[in-house]
């Protein structure tokens, strides 16, 4: 009984472990190509889209996006991605482009499984921070020469576009849309209320000011952090550059002496603690979303939000009239004893387009490569400006009239100042979430400075 | 029935039982933890160039606070559950078998509602009945001048574990009264007909009667229940993210955050089996505790 | 309360009217809640996503269709339902007859063996998914298993079973053995007795885990996001994120999703949640 019963399960076992054992590796291609070639046939009859080469020798572009087509209309990028894909498509009936569309969380899950997996699709999006894993393990394909061979192509994008994407001078994606995460949206109203006809200017004004609104029972700012990288995106990228100045931010991306225990960068921590502990944010800051802070900020509960670019849309579809009129935009203030340039925030393209390091057949490589210039350029850039949404295109063509204010004051204004980087679009990814996590309990008085800086520079240790 | 007894004819038969599930098991579930245990020997982060690390991953996380940390969570997580789930879910299941209670059926047929609802739709909403300026907890409290008990709920570290487990709670007392009830019905009701004869109360038949009848199920239940909390995700990512900070951090997060976020697959892979690990003790600790005494004389 | 203490047998009976009171208040505020969630998101889901952001608790200022409009034109929630009811369905039938299998066998014989073999089983519920999300797919992968439309049978059979044999191990074991012990010397076959006595005394134990399983497969996401790639085997948790846009999400277009997704099943569940009490009471008298 229990012979036979252990036998069977035995075999069983012995069966599939036979692939069990062994270093992880993805799934081999070569060995694995050939057995399932005649079950890839019958896949397709079974299921429709199972394949990847279609059996009526047409080419397959598989392409996976964190956007979705129930989106267009909303996003100005997500509307400008589909068209110039639906476009492309149409110009080219031979190919198959198959699309996989699910939201950002989801996306981060998948993408990565896939990778592990060795199952990469052909064209997919990858964020600055994943480029050093993401080129480590050899899932993405190195388009330096395609876009040197297009110097139009690639010299249309804003300046430093590329460099999240960019490993030892090897590009590695195409820039999509850009953003400048770090923009002060504040009630003009209501500051006016308290004295002040402009945002503050310097950092002891802002202080006073958070004072007053105190006094008035009013948030100075709103901050929606449950997610917990708006503290670090919108906030820490643009206030730590404020002390630290861009050449720390470069050495600590190229790993070349810059630590987190600087001290530039813990008075950074220092002043965003106190700035909280003044009573700046929301008693429930890392626990709303950026649904329930707008919530706050549209019913005038709040003075101002710290945001990104994304929002500009929002205000213009979703606050009331007064809030919408009210709003204008600003920077953080200068600090002293800080950084050289005071006029700065955190900006410039998070997300790339980027192509599979699968893709080896030249001439699959060369109309996946059309595809991805068709995503990136102005074939999508305008349609994404003229929506209101910030693109890595540096000159798209679009009606100024026709979007929301707000965005136009952006372009003016943002002229004058410089972007400095993003945290999270080009530190390595486990050094953000440390970093990300810390920010809550540093923001609620759980955490000290010194020790979060220490935290995240064993992780940068670890991550290098 | 005994083995000697068995017929061959018999034996066949069970063989034949066992078999559909045990393959499928086997090959979907087994197999890939051990390739998961084979994986939590390396450093690999997804790549071809896996390198083998012996068992440094598992003194790794021996070491590792933040994982230990989140096990607590778990554990504490897990205690109000059990008492709130299966406590709750026993008190009610006896309520909807006592005569003066309305609504039985409407309150059977409800009760389970929550448990089909997905994790992730019970997360959502109340983060929103939490919320400090327009929750409705805050809203109700205010209502009753009691402006001053309202709070940012999910936003103390010290309290967080026992706020996100209310609405695990409340999720599963359908879950359990389900489970419950299905083992009460199967208690001949003679037996409380001669107690209340006897001049029983509802409580004493409850406790004195019915507990002790269907306390295999019960341990059931906590089993469940302990299985269920050592793997809970999906209610506290869409509640608090693990946060603030790490204060509501739980096993099963980190493993997706180490796995997906960080992409350390090596290591997470070592957090499962360690989480596998504990959970079986966890159970087996339970299952010493409640041991199963309604088989003792009973059937074999 | 002094006219209560002037008598102590009444005080003691209104002590016990007031406690079936309360007791019947708690119960119909439990029942309240349960269903508030759905009406809450049922009424949210007629907002606009403005409306919405300005308050997330009052009621709609008009009866506006058009989130359910875009729900039904710009996704393709129907064939998401097809798809997870099929998973959904297949899955549920086939764990019913696996594990009632197994588990009426693990209950009713000793044999060696057989409490490792339920161990083995019970082991299944104790394992975080998310390691195995990658070992999983290259596994189904090298097999050829991805992506076809009984891909997520399997991991949904296979985690479903260990709560499932469990469940039912452990009721059977509450069944007296008399009637099938008389059926078997009346020369009853060992699988005409399986389905002809132990079937119908298991059945409230097997609607209970049947209905665990429905929703608990319905509603599963990991698998579902990672081992199919085609759009056209999507299932409804996986099509219902993208209402999610990259930085803000439209919350009440979500709700509209949710309600379309979820009425079908509710309207299921009150439909047969009937049946399954009589299933249980029948249980009662049978057993």
């Amino acid at each position: 009984m229990k012979k036979k019963l252990l036998a069977a399960l035995m075999a069983v076992t012995l069966a599939a472990s036979m692939t069990a054992c062994g270093a992880p590796q993805a799934v081999d291609d070569d060995k694995d190509s050939k057995d399932t070639a005649q079950t890839e046939e019958k896949k397709e009859q079974d299921s429709g889209e199972a394949s990847e080469e279609s059996t009526d020798g047409k080419t397959t572009i598989t392409v996976i996006c964190h956007q979705s087509r129930s989106n267009i209309g909303e996003g100005g990028f997500t509307t400008g991605f589909f068209g110039a894909l639906d476009t492309w498509q149409e110009e080219h009936p031979d190919v198959e482009v198959k699309v996989e569309e699910m939201d950002q969380t989801a996306y981060q899950t998948k993408i990565n499984s896939l990778g592990a997996s060795g199952d990469m699709p052909d064209l997919f999006m990858m964020k600055g921070s994943w480029t050093k894993t993401f080129v480590e393990n050899g899932w993405v394909s190195d388009i330096t020469a395609e876009l040197d061979a297009d110097q139009e192509w690639k010299n249309a994008y804003i300046k430093g576009g590329f460099d999240a994407a960019t490993r030892d001078d090897k590009i590695y994606g195409v820039p999509q849309e850009s953003m400048s995460t770090g923009m002060v949206y504040y009630n003009s109203d209501m500051w006016k209320e308290i004295g002040y006809e402009t945002f503050p200017e310097t950092w002891d004004e802002l202080l006073d000011a958070v004072d007053k609104f105190k006094e008035k029972g009013i948030t100075p700012f709103v901050m929606g952090n449950k997610p917990n990288w708006p503290a670090e995106s919108c906030w820490l990228s643009t206030l730590g550059d404020r002390f630290t100045g861009p050449d720390w931010t470069q050495s600590i991306l190229e790993g070349s002496g810059a630590k987190f225990t600087d001290e530039a960068f813990v008075k950074a921590l220092t002043a965003f603690q106190e700035l909280a502990q003044r009573g700046a944010f929301n008693e429930d800051i890392n626990s709303i979303d950026d649904t329930e802070q707008n919530t706050v900020y549209f019913n005038k509960k709040a003075a101002a939000i710290v945001n990104g670019t994304w929002f500009i849309p929002t205000i213009d579809n979703s606050a009331p009239e007064d809030v919408k009129a009210a709003t204008k935009l600003a920077i953080l203030p200068s600090v002293e004893g800080g950084a050289e340039n005071q006029k700065t925030v955190s900006g410039g393209p998070a997300w790339f387009m980027s192509l599979s390091s699968k893709v080896t057949d030249p001439a699959k490589r060369e109309l996946a490569m059309d595809l991805l210039k068709a995503l990136t350029d102005e074939r999508q850039a305008n349609v994404t400006a003229s929506m209101g949404g910030v693109t890595a295109w540096a000159n798209p063509e679009y009606d100024t009239a026709k979007v929301p204010a707000l965005f136009n004051e952006y372009n003016a204004m943002i002229k004058d100042i410089t972007a400095v980087p993003i945290y999270d679009a080009c530190m390595d990814a486990s050094v953000i979430e440390t970093m990300n996590v810390g920010l809550q309990s540093l923001l609620i008085g759980e955490k000290a400075p010194e020790e979060l800086a220490d935290e995240i520079q064993m992780e940068q240790e670890l991550a290098q | 029935m005994r083995k000697s007894t068995l017929k061959p004819k018999t034996r066949m038969a069970i063989i034949v039982c066992l078999l559909p599930a045990l393959i499928i098991y086997t090959y979907v579930v087994i197999l890939p933890i051990i390739n998961a245990f084979n994986y939590s020997f390396y450093n690999w982060s997804g790549g071809p160039q896996a390198k083998y690390v012996g068992w440094k991953n598992y003194q790794i996380l021996l070491k590792d606070t933040s994982f230990w940390h989140a096990f607590s969570n778990n554990i504490w997580i897990a205690v109000l559950c059990i008492a709130g789930q299966i406590g709750i879910a026993f008190v009610f299941s006896a309520l909807l078998t006592s005569r003066f209670v309305r609504f039985k059926k409407l309150h059977r047929v409800v009760a389970y509602f929550p448990a089909t609802i997905s994790a992730v739709v019970v997360g959502f909403t109340w983060s929103f009945i939490f919320n400090y300026d327009y929750g409705l907890v805050n809203v109700i409290l205010r209502a009753l001048h009691l402006g001053n008990l309202a709070k940012p709920w999910l936003d103390n570290p010290n309290t967080i574990i026992s706020v996100v487990s209310i609405p695990l709670i409340w999720q599963y007392i359908g879950y359990y009264m389900v489970i419950i009830m299905a083992a009460m019905t199967s208690i001949d009701p003679s037996i409380y007909e001669m107690a209340e004869l006897d001049g029983a109360t509802g409580v004493q038949k409850a406790v004195k009667i019915t507990l002790p009848l269907i306390k295999g199920s019960i341990a059931v239940a906590v089993m469940l229940c302990i299985a269920g909390n050592m793997k809970i995700f999906d209610h506290i990512y869409v509640m608090t993210n693990g946060g603030p900070g790490t204060s509501s951090m739980v096993m099963a997060l980190q493993v997706y955050k180490t796995t997906f976020i960080k992409n350390q697959f090596g290591y997470a892979s070592a957090m499962s089996i360690g989480i596998l690990v504990l959970s079986l003790g966890l159970v087996g600790i339970s299952r010493l505790i409640i041991t199963r005494p309604w088989r003792k004389e009973s059937d074999y | 309360m002094a006219e209560l203490k002037k008598n102590a047998v009444p005080a003691k009976k209104v002590g016990k009217s007031i406690g079936k009171v309360i007791c019947n208040a708690v119960l119909l505020l439990f029942s309240f809640s349960c269903i508030f969630p759905m009406v809450w998101i049922f009424y949210s889901s007629f907002k606009t996503q403005a409306e919405f952001t300005q308050s997330s608790t009052a009621l709609p200022q008009a009866l506006n269709l058009k989130n359910y409009i875009s729900v039904f034109t710009q996704t393709k929630l129907g064939m998401y339902m097809l798809n997870s009811a099929r998973n959904t369905i297949l899955s549920v039938l086939i764990i019913i007859v696996f594990s009632f299998l197994a588990g009426y066998v693990l209950s009713r014989y000793r044999f060696r063996g057989r409490s490792l073999i339920y161990n083995y089983f019970i082991m299944g519920m104790l394992i975080p998914v998310h390691a195995l999300l990658v070992p999983m797919y290259v596994q189904l992968r090298q097999s050829g298993l991805t992506n076809h439309w009984y891909t997520l049978l399997f991991p949904y059979v296979a985690f479903g079973l260990p709560i499932s044999i469990m469940l039912i191990e452990s009721y059977i074991a509450s069944i007296p053995k008399e009637l099938e012990e008389a059926a078997s010397i009346d020369g009853c076959g060992f699988f005409r007795c399986l389905f002809q006595i132990v079937f119908p005394l298991a059945m409230p134990i097997l609607s209970t885990v049947a209905i665990i399983q429905f929703f608990a497969v319905w509603n599963e996401f990991s698998f579902s996001l990672i081992l199919v790639n085609s759009d056209t085997l999507r299932t409804v948790p996986v099509g219902l994120t993208m209402f999610k846009s990259a930085y803000t999400v439209d919350y009440p277009r979500l709700m509209a999703g949710i309600m379309t997704t979820t009425l079908p099943v509710m309207i299921l569940y009150f439909v047969f949640s009937k049946r399954i009490i009589e299933g249980m009471v029948a249980g009662a008298v049978k057993g």
